[in-house]
Formats: C-alpha cells, structure tokens, sequence
C-alpha cells in the first residue's frame, strides 16, 4: 500500500483503461484506497500461496456478485467457502431460473399478493422455491435411505456438494465440488431448506443432519494450512465463522472485508480488523482492510484487479 | 385445514412472473475492460444497478439541452474525486458548481501543495478521513485568500461593491493552476456558488481580516439571485450531487423555481431515517417540487471516491 503518496485521482484524459483507472484508485483516498489495498492483499494471498476463506451472504448470489465469486471458484483462487442457507439454495435456484431486477420502493404487500419476494432490488418469484423444493426433497429422502442404510448422517458440507453435483456451470457450488472446494453452511436451517427440511421431518423424524463433523473439518483445514487468509462479503454468520474459525492458531495473516456494516452496536457484523486482532482471530502483524463499499459495486472491482495484470 | 397444509400453502405460495432485467454479473471469463464492466453493472443488482441507472441518467442530461448542477463537498476535493470533477469542469460539461468553504479550500491548497495518502501525521496536520493535508496548508492559503480579500476591499472601497463568495471564487480560481476545479471554472464561466463560505478556514481568515479591516462586508445575496437566474432561464435542469448538507439542499431548493430538476443523481453514504436532508431521496425531493414527479432520479448509496469516476467513465467520456 501506497504511503505518504500524494493524493491524485484518474487522469481521464488518458481515455478509459481498466488498469490505469485501477491504479488510480490507489491515490484517490477515502474507500478507493482501501480498495486498491484489498486487490494488493488479494493478489499477495495468491503469490503466498494462502489458503484463503472466502465468505459471502445470500444477498451476494441473488446478485450478479456470484459471477465474481464464481470466477475465484472456478480458477481456485479460494480454498474453503462459508456461506448462508440462502447463499446455498439461490446458487442452485438460479439455475432454474433467473432473478429479476426490480426496485427498493415496490410495495411489500402488493408483492406478497403475487408471490413475489424482494431482497433489495432483486425479485425472486416464489416459484423458483417451488422448483427448488421438486430438487430438495427427494434429495433428503436419498440421503435418508444412506443414512438408514450405512448410519452415516449428513453435513451441511455433504449437502453442498451433492447440490452442487446438480448445478450447472454458471454454479458457485458446481464449481466447488468439481475443485474441491468445501462449502460450510453451518446455518443451513436458517432458510428454505431449513423450512424444507421442516416439513420432511414431519414425515421422517429420523432424518439427522450433523453440523460437528464440519466444525471439526473447518478447524482442521485451519490447523493444516501455513498461511490463511480471508475474503469476506457482507457481514453477519460467513464473517464471524471465517474468523472464529481461525482463532484456534495465531489468527489468519490477511483479512479482506467488504461490508456496509458500522461497528457502533457492537455486532461483530461492523466489526473492524482490529477487533479480530484482539480475539487472536487476525495476526498481530496481520495486513487487513475493510471496504466499507456495496460488494455489488467493490468485488467486480476487486476481481478485475485480480484479472488484469 | 391442518397446521401443516396452511404452513405449506404459505411457504410453496404460487407466484406471479415479474417483468424486468435477469440479474446477472460481469463473466470473467472474458478479459474484463473498463467499458464492458462498468455495463455489467445494471444487471448486478443492489448499489451496482443504481450506479448502471445513474449513467443512463448522466448520459440523458448530456444529450439533451441541459443546465447541470455538480455539488460536492470537501472530501470530494480533498481526494482524487478531485480530478474527475475537473475533467468535467474543464470539458464544459457542467454548468454550475455548488460547493462548501473547505471544498474551495481544499481546491487552492492542493494547488500548492499535496494531500498525502495514509500519512503518519504530525502535529498540526489535518485529517479528512485516510487523507492529509500538511500543516501549512493552510498557511499557504491564508496568504492567499488574504491578498484576494485586501483586492476586494480596495474594490469596495473604490467602487462600492461588495464582495460575492462567487467572486472571491472566481478570483482564487484565477490564481489556480491546470489541476484546479477552481481555474477551470472560471475559465469557463461557470459560476461557483458557496453560500456557507465563512464555515471553514475561509471564516477564520475573514474573521482576522475583519478586525483590520472592519468595514469588509461579504454579501450572499448576489449569488442567490444568480443562482436563481440560472435555474429559471435553463431550458432543463440537471443536479448531480456528491455528499450530503449545504450542497445537496442548496442545488435541489434553488431548483424549487422550476417545478424541479428533471434529472437528478445522488451519490453519498448517508441513510434517510433521522430526516437530514442528506440522506433524503429523490422522492423526498419530488414532494417538495425540488424534483418534477416524473423525474429521472436515482441515489448511489456508496462512497463516492470508488463511484464518481465510474460515473465520468461511464457518462462523460467518448
């Protein structure tokens, strides 16, 4: 990172190129700076060869942030993905069908009456849930029959790359599977297969699904790594298990968080790289920054970075 | 109906299809350029459609025969946001500037001297979030807007009239160089409006000037009538506004005159919920014929240093 440098912004008489305009960020201050020094972080995570945990919430997949995040997957620029229930099933969603752009303003009953949900500006009518349930119950009635036949209870990370084995090539979780990238999902009820799931044990309350094999398995891949690393979208359970997760050493050596959060209430949602630093979650000497940024706008931005050399 | 069907009615609830864009992010399997990503943004979703959207409205503005208003307040200047704004003074693309005392300020010093980037700091720097301005800075500038105050004073005393914060824009711009908003603008005759001039360092100048020279006066009244003038005889009007406060309000209440703006774009971080006009939206504007009902208005809510030159690149350069 750029010190004691003098503060310029893009020279936009030099036209438009996507690496000068990258550059220039660098010297432009307030969240540019900061962005440029989460590409720098990005790129020396890649040099170093750091296993790097990428998190994300759901409200990254509705949006086109899953193309970006695919791209890391798909090239296994990242090593281990912790997400939310919805980060889960919109992946495999949206290839049944799209998302529509709609708009923050729309009225929320009017919605309701025609069955379409809002996250943001992002319509997802309620049929996609539909479709998605036609794939996620029979789904758990196989995984029932395994674990009735060999004992074997399912993990989140199991589901997630069953599901990804459905997915197609515009799939995050397609992708993971297919590198051998686990997904964690340790809150995989909080959602639609939560309701799912919900609704399939009223007919077989025998169905288990094991969230302490993957806690053991994250912690592991913690303590079997040289150097780790973090790339955080939004804040909320993705950020907090990332970092918790690597408490358990000295703490991660690279920290990239992108989020809207403020870190006034105290929710660890806000919370700063320092903060980490305190719980032993980040390295003393650890080099971290926040973006404090809409991910729509910084993780397209932070992977061009990555891109374009 | 049992518990559980009602429950599955709820979730499994049939839909109707909207009509609208499939959400979809920029594919990197293509070798990204600045134009081919910046597009991709529309379909993003979330802060990246609305900055798609605030293109699409900043070309409009630039196609059709209309006035624009740019306010920005000091971070803007004080960073590399800097450089877009001049680019777009320079190239004539703006028409009006709305702006505080320290946005002015800021514009000067940087003239003489650099902000720094994640400077250490020492005694008697000044921090504008991760940016530094050196502690003579602002030395620099008081030797400055002196001379320009001690010019307009023998100007009022000679001829009667008053100094405007437009000219003591205007004057400062002149001795600005190439990189400067300031220079350009009145170079270009576009009219700098500072109504909040004495808030910042300028006022404290103004204030020591004043005790030499008490009979100094620094009228605001000129600039609202030209600020006015300009609203009423554009044949449309524009505002692109990055920031909240004086800026924001100033450009959207003059535009009141007209039935307001028909175009307008905000970019800035602040929320609407304590009722600041910062964080008021274009509908709240539209409610107070600041913004035409059927205006063309979107907010940015992002930080403006990553956004605005997005938005130039996007808009405002072929």
């Amino acid at each position: 990172m750029k010190t004691d440098t003098a503060v310029k912004g893009y020279d936009f008489s030099k036209g438009l190129d996507l690496k000068s305009f990258l550059e220039a960020y660098a010297t432009t201050g307030l969240q540019a700076s900061n962005l440029t020094k989460a590409i720098e972080i990005a790129k020396k995570m890649r040099k170093e060869k750091v296993t790097v945990f990428l998190g994300y919430t759901s409200n990254m997949i509705s949006s086109g942030v899953r193309e970006s995040i695919l791209y890391l997957v798909k090239n296994k620029l990242v090593h281990a993905i912790v997400t939310t229930a919805g980060g889960v099933e919109e992946d495999i969603i949206k290839c049944i069908k799209p998302f529509i752009l709609g708009d923050f303003r729309l009225d929320g009953a009017a919605l309701r009456r025609q069955g379409i949900n809002r996250t943001g500006n992002i319509l997802v009518p309620n049929d996609r849930y539909i479709e998605f349930e036609k794939i996620f119950t029979p789904f758990l009635k196989k995984l029932l029959e395994e674990q009735k036949q060999t004992g074997k209870i399912a993990t989140p990370t199991e589901i997630c790359k069953r599901l990804g084995e459905l997915g197609d090539e515009t799939s995050v979780l397609y992708w993971a599977q297919k590198n051998n990238i686990p997904v964690f999902c340790p809150g995989i009820t909080d959602g639609s297969m939560g309701d799912m799931i919900f609704f399939f044990k009223s007919e077989n309350p025998e169905f288990k699904v094991d969230v302490s094999d993957d806690i053991h398995n994250i912690i592991d891949m913690v303590m079997d790594s040289g150097k780790t690393g973090a790339i955080i979208l939004g804040g909320s359970l993705p950020k907090h298990h990332i970092m918790n997760a690597n408490g358990v050493l000295d703490g991660l050596k690279y920290a990239i968080y992108i989020n809207t959060a403020t870190e006034g209430d105290g929710s660890d949602s806000g919370a700063m790289p320092e903060e980490a630093k305190s719980w032993g979650k980040a390295d003393y000497d650890a080099d971290c920054v926040k973006v404090s940024m809409d991910a729509t706008i910084a993780f397209p931005l932070l992977v061009a970075g990555l891109v374009i050399e | 109906m049992s518990k559980m069907n009602e429950a599955k009615d709820s979730i499994f609830k049939d839909s109707t299809e909207p009509e609208g864009l499939e959400i979809k992010g920029y594919d990197f399997s293509k070798q990204p350029t600045l134009s081919k990503l910046i597009e991709s943004f529309y379909s993003t979703g979330f802060q990246a459609s609305h900055l798609g959207r605030a293109i699409e409205v900043a070309k409009k503005m630039r196609k059709g025969n209309v006035t624009i208003f740019l306010g920005f307040g000091a971070d803007a200047v004080a960073s590399g946001v800097r450089e877009s704004i001049s680019y777009l003074v320079k190239n004539k693309i703006v028409h009006a500037l709305v702006t505080t005392a320290d946005g002015i300020e800021a514009d000067v010093i940087r003239t003489r001297k650099d902000f720094v980037l994640n400077g250490k700091g020492k005694r008697g720097d000044n921090f504008v979030g991760n940016i530094m301005i050196p502690c003579d800075g602002y030395k620099i500038f008081t030797d400055i807007l002196n001379k320009t105050l001690s010019e307009l004073y023998v100007e009022q005393k000679k001829s009667g009239e008053i100094a405007t914060p437009g000219k003591i824009a205007k004057s400062l711009g002149k001795v600005c160089d190439e990189t400067s908003i300031l220079y350009w603008a009145q170079k270009n005759n576009i009219p700098v409006f500072c109504p909040g001039i004495t808030d910042g360092a300028t006022g404290n100048i103004i204030s020591s000037f004043k005790s030499k020279s008490r009979d100094f006066k620094l009228d605001v009244s000129d600039d609202v009538v030209i600020l006015e003038d300009t609203v009423l005889d554009a044949k449309e009007t524009g505002a692109i506004i990055l920031g909240g406060s004086l800026p924001k309000h100033h450009i959207m209440n003059a535009n009141m005159m007209r039935e307001g703006t028909k175009y307008t774009i905000y970019i800035n971080t602040a929320m609407e919920g304590d009722g600041s006009d910062s964080g008021a939206l274009p509908e709240e504007a539209k409610s107070w014929g600041k913004a035409a009902a059927d205006v063309d208005s979107v907010k940015v809510q992002a930080d403006a240093s990553i956004v605005f030159p997005l938005l130039v690149a996007g808009a405002f350069v072929d």
